[in-house]
């Protein structure tokens, strides 16, 4: 669950723009989903295997050059249907929380 | 002063101290073990060792320094975090195989235990897998086995020892059969990537495609079937238990349990520990049940029944209450160890014949005049309830032949237990009998008695009537279940039943060979020859002096 929503993210991160690794890490940690970046990269590679994202090559100023991740049409047709899922999923929870805090009030 | 070594990192040169570069070192095999299964394990460390060295270039930078230390390598693997982490950031989830075509198989099968989905030791998730069965009938089975008959639990421990544990993915995909192959391990990601999609369709509807895709509506009867056998399962083990804990408590009077009132198990614990034993009993036998019921609902509908905490509690509970109950008990049995016998003799007056009688003390019998009837029955039942209990209780005796110039008496043997020879003795002592001689009449009481604080420790009573040769007993019929090794029966058929009634008394007189009936058996027939008769008389003493007596 917490590894579907962890891709999810990701996938949403890098929809907004191009994107490198050590910013999506940025991200992540800011909304707090990500512990250790060690993580990252075998996602990264098997979302771009899944043919959701593809990746450039760029200089850097400072360092090696840089991988920076684009999505792909293929992933934004993901992403939309993930979208609806989470919706779903959003208003499945809210609804059944709705119920349990009236139950909670009633007693 | 340390000193450095240099190394590339893809393309880019760093100075590293020594130590710090067996850290470093150390670290990259570990994560290249670790991605070393994948094909795109190239990839990631390849991501991973440039991000390294981006993280080392910006420490130098903002430093202004250049040698990379101990400092420096270990804040990058922590930022990076340990291959331990990797595995809890990415759970190898436990997917459900009815969502997946059947994948391609190698045709050859391992016996392994499955870590993604077990109970305890994936045994059974293992065997499911081995046979293609879903795991939950194989445990189901096993749980039957255990209840009924007990096999179940020893042949998974021994599964559990003799299968190895599933570790590494080839290992997993071995135990599924499928065959290890760069395609199938291609395919082994997407599972878990489709995983991602399919965790938020749900695992219900899963399920459902997998039974329609098996077409099979046997399989989906046999489901249903088999939760409905379930669930009277369970219900009949819910009213096994009900029936058991209001047997205990009815039949041991947990409620307001009076001390006066103690019956068997009860009477052997000492007043005050009465309740505490009784309610760690209680807990002892109701927790399995619990257990067992919370097992198969689990098996059964795949949903834990109880918290992992209640589970625990659960579990603190039954084992402290089986420590209570075993010391308790072992400090019973203790109590039982010693053996001691007081024998005490009386003589009695002697007479010709003795009329054997018996004071029922299990009969309350009352005086004419007594006026508060109902009280006087109560205070009486209620003595009886306190010591006498029909078969723990009795008194029995023998009856001995003694020389005929010897005078009667009764021997009493006092019995009972105790932790020492001297409290088992002290015990005895304390045995209350009553037996009265009325000139040729013995009133034997039909129990003894034990004072009311007395503990049940195996007392008993055995009297012994020493009867000179010669001397003639009537014995009351009522004192039957006294005398154990008399042929009562034998003697009143000899009465020939001629009324229809069993007589009421017997007649029996003690001769050199032991104790005969006064009574000869009636003719066999009545028109046998004298001389017939003659021969059975002759055969026996008894039966002439039991002739010329009347």
């Amino acid at each position: 669950m917490r590894k579907g929503i962890l891709e999810y993210c990701i996938l949403s991160i890098i929809s907004r723009g191009e994107i490198y690794a050590s910013d999506i890490i940025g991200e992540l940690k800011k909304a707090r989903l990500l512990v250790v970046e060690g993580t990252l990269y075998p996602l990264l590679t098997r979302l771009k295997n899944n043919g959701l994202l593809s990746y450039a090559w760029k200089e850097s100023t400072s360092g090696p050059p840089r991988k920076y991740y684009q999505i792909t049409p293929a992933g934004l047709e993901v992403l939309g249907k993930l979208d609806t899922t989470w919706e779903e999923l959003v208003f499945a929870v809210q609804t059944s929380m709705e119920g349990r805090k009236t139950s909670d009030t009633g007693q | 002063m340390n000193r450095t070594i240099i190394i590339n990192i893809n393309g880019i040169v760093f100075h590293i101290e020594e130590d710090a570069y067996e850290v470093l070192r150390s670290y990259m095999i570990d994560v290249k073990k670790h991605f070393g299964h994948t094909i795109d394990s190239h990839e990631i460390v390849g991501d991973i060792e440039n991000r390294i060295a981006e993280m080392f270039n910006e420490r130098i930078v903002q430093g202004k320094k250049e040698v990379i230390t101990m400092e420096d390598v270990n804040d990058v693997i922590a930022q990076m975090g340990r291959v331990s982490d990797f595995e809890t950031g990415e759970p190898q989830e436990a997917y459900d195989e009815a969502s997946y075509d059947i994948p391609p198989t190698s045709g050859q099968r391992k016996l392994m235990r499955d870590p993604d989905d077990k109970v305890f030791g994936g045994v059974c998730s293992g065997l499911g897998h081995y046979f293609g069965i879903e795991s939950r009938w194989i445990r189901l089975i096993l749980v039957l086995l255990f209840v009924f008959g007990g096999t179940g639990l020893l042949l998974y421990i021994i599964l559990w020892i003799v299968m190895p544990i599933a570790r590494t993915r080839a290992d997993r995909m071995a135990m599924r059969g499928e065959a290890p192959n760069l395609q199938n391990f291609k395919r082994s990601f997407q599972e878990e990537m489709e995983g991602l999609r399919t965790n938020f369709t749900g695992a219900e509807e899963g399920l459902r495609r997998g039974l329609d895709s098996a077409g099979n509506f046997f399989v989906k009867a046999f489901v249903v079937l088999a939760k409905v056998i379930g669930v009277l399962f369970i219900v009949g083990l819910c009213g096994g238990l009900v029936v058991l804990v209001i047997s205990i408590v009815a039949s041991f009077g947990f409620f307001g349990a009076d001390a006066d009132m103690a019956m068997f198990p009860l009477n052997v614990i000492e007043p005050d520990s009465r309740n505490p034993v009784l309610i760690s009993a209680l807990v002892v036998a109701v927790i399995p049940f619990v257990a067992l019921v919370a097992l198969i609902i689990r098996i059964l509908f795949n949903r834990p029944a109880m918290g992992q905490y209640t589970g625990f509690i659960l579990l603190a509970a039954w084992l402290v209450a089986a420590g209570f109950t075993t010391v308790y008990a072992t400090r019973t049995i203790n109590d039982f160890r010693e053996e001691s016998t007081v024998v005490e003799e009386q003589p009695l007056e002697k007479q010709p014949v003795y009329y054997l009688s018996r004071n029922d003390l299990t009969v309350i019998r009352l005086q004419n005049d007594s006026l508060d009837r109902a009280s006087r029955i109560r205070h009486r039942a209620t003595i009886r309830n306190r010591n006498i209990l029909e078969w723990q209780s009795r008194m029995r005796m023998r009856i001995v032949k003694v020389d005929s110039l010897q005078s009667p008496s009764v021997t009493y043997e006092y019995m009972a237990r105790g932790a020492t020879y001297e409290l088992a003795a002290e015990r005895a002592g304390k045995i209350d009998y009553h037996f009265q001689q009325q000139g040729d009449s013995l009133i034997f009481d039909s129990h003894f008695n034990i004072a009311a604080q007395e503990l049940m420790r195996d007392q008993q009573l055995y009297l012994k009537l020493n009867i000179p040769v010669g001397t003639k007993l009537i014995i009351d019929r009522e004192l039957r279940r006294q005398i154990s090794d008399l042929p009562l029966n034998q003697c009143e058929a000899n009465y020939g039943y001629t009324d229809g009634n069993i007589p009421d008394k017997t007649e029996w007189i003690m001769t050199e060979s032991g104790l005969k009936c006064g009574i000869a058996p009636p003719a066999p027939a009545v028109e046998e020859s004298p001389g017939a008769v003659d021969t059975v008389r002759a055969d026996s003493v008894i039966v002439d002096t039991a002739a010329t007596n009347p």
